[in-house]
């Protein structure tokens, strides 16, 4: 009869201690990645009673492991959201075609109004403006995404740490939420594979690499070669290429470089041809007395496609006039430029072999000065001569040597780095070259400078077009990242919803659990009291 | 269906939804309040693509209509300079028309004489007139006097005019098309040989000296005067004709520039009645949102538990 002591008490103990896990349940419900525990009961052997067997911890691996990668690729494609939306308003904001074109227009109204040389001057110096301000942002963007991907690595790292914490405790159910907690932290950075066993996580790389392999965590790093960022490991390299930190690689080795090489370019053929156009005429102080070079070259005895220069320099001719001032005469000379030949040394000896003209070269600053002698002055225009043969040359420089050094160009630097407009041209606008003549009412230049806004001279471009489509590309490129942002957002909310319906935890399912437990406390207690009741009874008839 | 709704569901559900409508509510304002719908290429590519091609029209059409008037202004001095030059062409003629009539005493020719003198003065001022700071018949020497005085004859009178500046036209840039505005004075000043400078100077000396020949002279001066008025007359009628074509030029511009700027204010500004609807619609879906929200928090089971 003592049995039902015993019978009373399993239920009471039983019951408490499921309503020790619903009240866990009830108080975790809004804890992420908690998974809800049930309170297995089972019989006591010889019908003595219940006994709370053990808790179940509710999970499913698969959708686990479909949780963490769409959390890699959510946070991938938010993070590159992030960034080329700025991106993206900063070569849309600085308006360079509205800019480019404003110089076109200007320059076509110069023969009509040549005060408009001033305006043109002033329209130059805001194109240079926003060219540079847009690389400059877009190197400060750099440089933000390599200290956030330093951080971001060290988030990486503190989340394995813990991670390895948690598994010294075995199978306690809250470290293993803790693991799936600091898991899914890992994968809002990096993707990777989660191969889960016997409540053991190891973690590998999307190429393979141990992260997490048992009890050790191998901790990532930073490594940055110059150009680019690479993530590596004790055992090797890292492959991301989702997460947070994926979209930050993304961006620093491949998207932000295209984009500022594709930009460079067309800045480079832009301020050649510009350059090439100016070099090729004549402004309103006429002739020059002297030129030198902006461009150097690393070594001036060597040939000049040795050079590494930012322009080409072709097989071709350089045509010069040299005017004599005082018998008013001109003549007009042609060097051929072989640039696998001929060094810098040799073009400033085959120039300083003309009549009235002297050129030097500086080893050290690998720059060239053309001077014209006294009673001498000359010119690239490629005009006729005095006096007057009919003889006009259309392009006076087919080796592109003046521009590619940019000697008398408008522009310093040779990309959308180191683009400047030179300081003469701001001290003195008389010397945009306008004309081929140096006629004052001569325009033929300006109709050369206007041919350029419609095919580059160099490259049959259109640099305002290219312009145009590298915005758009760039608009389109978050357009795509937009799109792909909603639906990965709605697949990953998905399976979070999935997940939670296995895992979650649903508080009026709890609440109705709580009043069945406590019904089976109160009912257990009764029964007990019951029993304490029977044995007074009982006795009392002893007595 | 999910088989179970947890909190957690609920809660990210009402979120998402929450996020959503906060987020098309946000750039409906924006668009109502700003009146631009495109502002960035990924707002629309297509439509972006195009107001990048509409804006670039109009400032190369604005640009070409302010070079258009420029020219026009020029073209209308010039004219009017031309004008002004035929007109004491023919003063000249009637002169040596006076001059042929054999009643005129040389006191007559004399004061004639006088009078045409004056006129060479008056040509010379006219062919050296300048605008904005450029001589109008230089050609591409706009810097420099076309028209110097090479001799006088004993009288101190001008005996020779020569043209020092260029041979070439100055020519304006209007859509790739080379229009000429100064033209070169050498070729307004002489036709077929015959320069007005001279024939002018010649019919003064004629009226001015007794001779013989004064008959024959002043009648070939009528006759050079004639054909040099009637040269001036050709430049005049070209000039207008072009004159004519630029304008109509320029209104045919002003109508495409009108047109891009109406393509471009439909490409980019807000419709307002769509956008209107818009936010009222993400308004409510907001609104009910919050309502569910709020409601859901505040049923409770344990309402029921006593």
């Amino acid at each position: 009869m003592i049995n039902h002591l015993y019978i009373g008490l399993s239920g009471i103990i039983s019951a408490n201690k499921s309503l020790s896990t619903i009240g866990q349940n009830i108080t975790k419900s809004n804890i992420p990645q908690y998974h809800r525990r049930l309170p297995i009961l089972s019989s006591l052997p010889y019908e003595y009673g219940a006994i709370y067997s053990y808790t179940h911890r509710q999970s499913d691996d698969i959708l686990q492991q479909q949780f963490s990668y769409g959390i890699s690729d959510v946070s991938y494609i938010d993070e590159l959201q992030k960034y080329c939306s700025i991106i993206e308003t900063y070569y849309s904001n600085i308006n360079i075609i509205d800019k480019l074109n404003n110089m076109y227009n200007i320059i076509s109204q110069i023969p009509i109004n040549r005060i408009k040389i001033h305006d043109l001057i002033s329209a130059i110096s805001d194109i240079v403006q926003s060219i540079r301000l847009t690389n400059e942002s877009i190197n400060r963007m750099k440089n933000s995404i390599e200290s956030q991907i330093r951080n971001y690595v060290n988030l990486v790292n503190n989340n394995l740490d813990e991670l390895i914490k948690y598994k010294f405790y075995g199978n306690d159910f809250n470290a293993l939420d803790k693991i799936e907690e600091h898991i899914s932290n890992i994968s809002n950075f990096i993707d990777s594979k989660i191969i889960h066993n016997n409540n053991i996580y190891n973690i590998l790389s999307s190429n393979g690499m141990p992260i997490v392999l048992d009890i050790k965590a191998y901790k990532i790093r930073m490594v940055n070669n110059s150009t680019n960022i690479a993530i590596q490991n004790d055992i090797g390299n890292i492959e991301i290429k989702a997460g947070r930190l994926g979209a930050l690689l993304h961006l620093y080795n491949e998207y932000l470089p295209n984009i500022q090489n594709e930009f460079n370019s067309i800045i480079a053929d832009f301020i050649r041809n510009i350059n090439h156009i100016q070099a090729t005429g004549l402004g309103a102080l006429g002739e020059y007395t002297s030129a030198s070079s902006r461009i150097p070259v690393s070594n001036v005895f060597a040939p000049l496609s040795t050079q590494y220069l930012p322009y080409e320099i072709h097989d071709g001719d350089l045509s010069i006039s040299i005017t004599n001032t005082i018998s008013n005469t001109r003549n007009n000379f042609i060097i051929h430029i072989e640039p696998n030949i001929h060094s810098l040394y040799d073009v400033s000896n085959m120039l300083s072999s003309l009549p009235g003209l002297d050129s030097t070269v500086d080893p050290t600053t690998g720059l060239i000065t053309i001077t014209a002698q006294s009673g001498f002055r000359f010119d690239f225009a490629g005009r006729d001569t005095l006096p007057p043969t009919n003889v006009t040359i259309t392009n006076p420089d087919t080796s592109g040597f003046l521009s590619a050094l940019g000697i008398n160009g408008i522009f310093d630097g040779y990309n959308a780095d180191t683009i400047n407009i030179h300081q003469q041209f701001i001290d003195n606008p008389n010397l945009f070259a306008f004309s081929k003549t140096g006629e004052l009412g001569n325009n033929d230049n300006i109709k050369r400078f206007l041919d350029t806004r419609n095919s580059s001279l160099f490259s049959n471009n259109n640099y305002i077009q290219n312009i145009e489509k590298l915005i758009t590309n760039i608009g389109s490129y978050l357009s795509d990242i937009k799109r792909s942002h909603d639906n990965s957002k709605e697949i990953h909310n998905e399976i979070e919803d999935k997940l939670n319906e296995i895992i979650g935890v649903d508080t009026n399912e709890e609440f109705v659990s709580l009043l069945s437990y406590q019904r089976m406390l109160e009912s257990s207690s009764k029964y007990l009291s019951i029993i304490n009741h029977l044995f007074d009874s009982i006795l009392e008839i002893l007595k | 269906m999910p088989s179970r709704i947890t909190q957690q569901i609920t809660t990210s559900q009402l979120t998402v939804q929450i996020q959503k409508h906060s987020l098309s509510l946000q750039r409906q304002y924006r668009n109502i309040s700003t009146g631009i719908e495109i502002t960035k290429p990924s707002d629309d590519i297509s439509k972006y693509n195009m107001i990048l091609y509409h804006n670039s029209q109009i400032t190369h059409l604005l640009s070409m209509n302010e070079s258009i008037n420029t020219i026009t202004k020029i073209l209308d001095y010039i004219t009017s300079s031309l004008q002004d030059i035929n007109a004491i062409i023919s003063r000249a003629s009637q002169i040596a028309s006076v001059g042929i009539d054999s009643t005129s005493d040389q006191s007559t020719y004399q004061a004639l004489g006088v009078e045409i003198d004056d006129m060479i003065h008056n040509l010379l001022g006219i062919f050296n007139r300048k605008i904005n700071d450029d001589y109008i018949f230089g050609g591409a020497s706009i810097n420099i006097q076309p028209f110097i005085v090479s001799s006088y004859d004993t009288n101190g009178r001008i005996n020779g005019i020569n043209y020092v500046a260029s041979s070439n036209n100055t020519y304006a840039i209007i859509d790739n098309n080379n229009i000429p505005i100064y033209y070169s004075g050498n070729s307004i000043e002489q036709t077929s040989g015959t320069s007005l400078f001279q024939t002018i100077i010649e019919l003064r000396n004629s009226l001015s000296t007794n001779s013989p020949q004064r008959l024959s002279l002043l009648k070939t001066a009528m006759q050079n005067l004639e054909s040099i008025h009637d040269h001036i007359s050709s430049i005049i009628g070209s000039i207008s004709s072009r004159l004519a074509s630029l304008r109509s030029y320029s209104e045919q511009s002003d109508r495409l520039l009108y047109q891009h700027q109406v393509s471009k204010t439909e490409l980019e500004s807000t419709d307002y009645a769509n956008a209107i609807v818009k936010m009222n619609e993400s308004q409510y879906l907001l609104q009910s949102t919050m309502a569910l929200m709020s409601r859901y928090f505040s049923y409770s089971i344990l309402d029921y538990i006593v």
